[in-house]
């Protein structure tokens, strides 16, 4: 099952042999739903 | 924040002659800052030497066409927190006053996607949340990629850590079933990624939590900003440099920390291989145990989906 994903996978890692950039923690979004997050509308 | 103190903040950067920076635009919610505001940030940005690449991720409320063709020309990427179906969303991010959010959450995703510049959505995932129903929505949406989060606050409508591995199972399930190559689950990628020797994305799966910096309103820095407001300040922008702060006493010890975190895991934990350490923050605040449990069960369906096409391969 997958097979298609697992390709895409295996060819990922291939493609970031030379890794350029980690993602942190701002684009992972570690917030939780408070509501101040939102303008008054 | 003040567009000098972002300027200062650029420029401090630029000193530290990196060959790249990401710049992550969050919050809170980082479209309050205005576009007169990124404007004059980007433009100055442009003017030094480092290369940035500039990331945000909002709730998309504020997203218009004018806004769509900003993130577009510079180049941004644009995430949105969205949390399921119009149900779901509104019962986790009602307003301020009350009313629902989603639709106006779903009118600034779709103007993303019709431009091509969203870089995927995250999800919140509350005890609520059934995982059929939330990949049955995110298909339905048109993105490329997707993430969840447990909701691990103090709020009624919290996940237990069993909860959300036990979300992100049948959803992993339901993601390799549907088998498509063009969506993106990115922690089930990133397990699997480092599971076959390559290097994850994702913070909490590299082992290099001590790579970022998340700098507050009032100009706080902090090693992330699941780690604020605590102990853990390493000085302020308008007073030290980054430069200064990267060589501070605090900067190194919380660095001593992180070592002391992985190293451990890498010692004992047979999963490190897939987990690359995980969360510090929810390490920290909420307990190892109840974490790393919830954690490798989730690995633990990855890794038997990657030996298995391995196998296959073979």
């Amino acid at each position: 099952m997958g097979k298609k994903l697992f390709k895409a996978v295996v060819q990922s890692v291939q493609a970031k042999s030379a890794v350029s950039y980690t993602d942190g923690p701002g684009y992972s979004d570690h917030s939780v739903p408070t509501h101040d997050n939102y303008p008054e509308d | 924040m003040t567009v000098e103190m972002i300027k200062r903040i650029f420029e401090q950067i630029d000193r530290l002659e990196l060959d790249q920076v990401t710049i992550s635009w969050h919050g809170g919610e980082p479209l309050l800052f205005g576009k007169n505001g990124f404007r004059e940030a980007f433009e100055h940005q442009r003017s030094l030497k480092t290369k940035f690449r500039n990331v945000v991720q909002t709730n998309g409320i504020l997203i218009d066409d004018e806004w769509v063709d900003f993130f577009k020309e510079n180049g941004f990427l644009v995430g949105i927190s969205i949390d399921g179906d119009e149900s779901l969303h509104n019962y986790n991010r009602p307003l301020r006053n009350g009313r629902d959010s989603f639709n106006l959450v779903l009118r600034g995703l779709n103007k993303l996607v019709d431009a091509g510049i969203c870089g995927g959505i995250i999800s919140v995932i509350s005890k609520k949340a059934q995982a059929k129903s939330y990949f049955d929505f995110v298909q339905s949406l048109g993105v490329k990629s997707f993430n969840v989060k447990p909701c691990n606050s103090q709020w009624e409508g919290s996940s237990t850590p069993d909860d959300f591995a036990g979300f992100s199972k049948e959803l992993f399930g339901l993601w390799i079933e549907n088998d498509d190559p063009q969506l993106d689950c990115r922690t089930f990628k990133g397990f699997a990624e480092n599971l076959l020797g390559g290097q994850a994305n994702l913070c909490h799966q590299s082992g290099r939590c001590s790579y970022f910096m998340s700098i507050n309103t009032n100009g706080d820095v902090y090693p992330c900003d699941e780690l604020m407001p605590s102990e853990n300040r390493l000085g302020n922008v308008m007073i030290s440099s980054l430069s200064d702060i990267l060589s501070s006493f605090e900067w190194n010890s919380f660095c001593s920390k992180l070592t002391t975190i992985y190293s451990d895991c890498k010692e004992s934990c047979p999963d490190y291989d897939a987990c690359g350490g995980g969360c510090t923050s929810e390490r920290l605040f909420h307990g190892d145990e109840s974490y790393c449990k919830g954690r490798r069960s989730i690995i633990a369906s990855v890794r038997e989906w990657v030996n298995a096409n391995q196998a296959e391969l073979a």
